[in-house]
């Protein structure tokens, strides 16, 4: 059997099986205006580093802040973080440190479906935990488009195994996530 | 008290006490979060604006080299 082109009947070989580049470790799940959603178990030895993939939207402007979480607490300190965004014909760089949170995902100010895909480097590492962050956010109109490039990071060494996250100012978010881990 | 709906694993459900009271603690934080960092953002673009103010630029004109 050649991967990845497989035919009716063939044996899944561990050597192909091993090839696979990237295995769902949290299928598609949904969340309904909520004020926060968390992803539990999901980060484990058997990857170094994962994907995440949001469809969401938010009720108001507040965004959704991402902690990290182990045991049924989050980790609510020690997030620094770098923005590049890009609106209109502005392009705007923004540096927030010691924070409570990696404030990835922007508020879309109601019914604007935005995406964002967010990288995240050694979770279960009693280690810093790097994230890149990419989105197209919507906000206020689908003519309100911007480019948010956040990285950062989280500088506790712990090995996490969840997320949460969190729209501000009470407000809540509606959509969809799926997170994935990278064959190590 | 506030309802807040926590979605868990995909199940949704009111927040607990202690969930509420997590939360609320979080964003009391990230609002003195974000204000700090706006305060930062604010006066990094004034170290932009300086040196041209000192080239005589008016306020329209420095927004204009600084695209904003």
């Amino acid at each position: 059997m050649t991967f990845p082109v497989f035919a009716p009947g063939d044996i899944l070989a561990a050597s192909d099986m091993n090839a696979v580049g990237m295995w769902v470790v949290k299928p598609e799940t949904t969340f309904t205006a909520a004020t926060s959603f968390l992803a539990e178990d999901v980060f484990s030895s058997d990857f170094t580093n994962y994907r995440v993939n949001v469809n969401y939207r938010t009720s108001g402007t507040n965004n959704i802040g991402i902690q990290l979480r182990v045991s049924g607490t989050n980790a609510t300190t020690n997030y620094n973080a770098q923005l590049i965004q890009g609106t209109m014909n502005v392009a705007t760089v923004f540096q927030t440190l010691a924070r409570a949170d990696f404030p990835g995902l922007l508020g879309t100010n109601g019914a604007f479906d935005s995406y964002a895909t967010i990288d995240i480097s050694k979770p279960n590492i009693a280690a810093v935990t790097n994230f890149q962050l990419l989105a197209s956010r919507n906000t206020g109109a689908y003519t309100g488009t911007f480019t948010i490039h956040y990285i950062g990071n989280h500088t506790t060494a712990t090995a996490y195994t969840g997320l949460s996250f969190l729209v501000g100012g009470g407000e809540n978010a509606t959509g969809t996530y799926t997170i994935y881990g990278y064959r190590k | 008290m506030s309802t807040y709906i926590i979605s868990e694993n995909g199940a949704e459900r009111p927040m607990t006490e202690k969930e509420i009271a997590e939360y609320e603690e979080y964003n009391a934080q990230r609002i003195k979060d974000d204000a700090e960092a706006e305060a930062a953002a604010v006066t990094a673009l004034e170290a932009r604006k300086a040196p041209l103010r000192r080239l005589g630029l008016t306020e329209d004109e420095i927004n204009t080299v600084l695209g904003i």
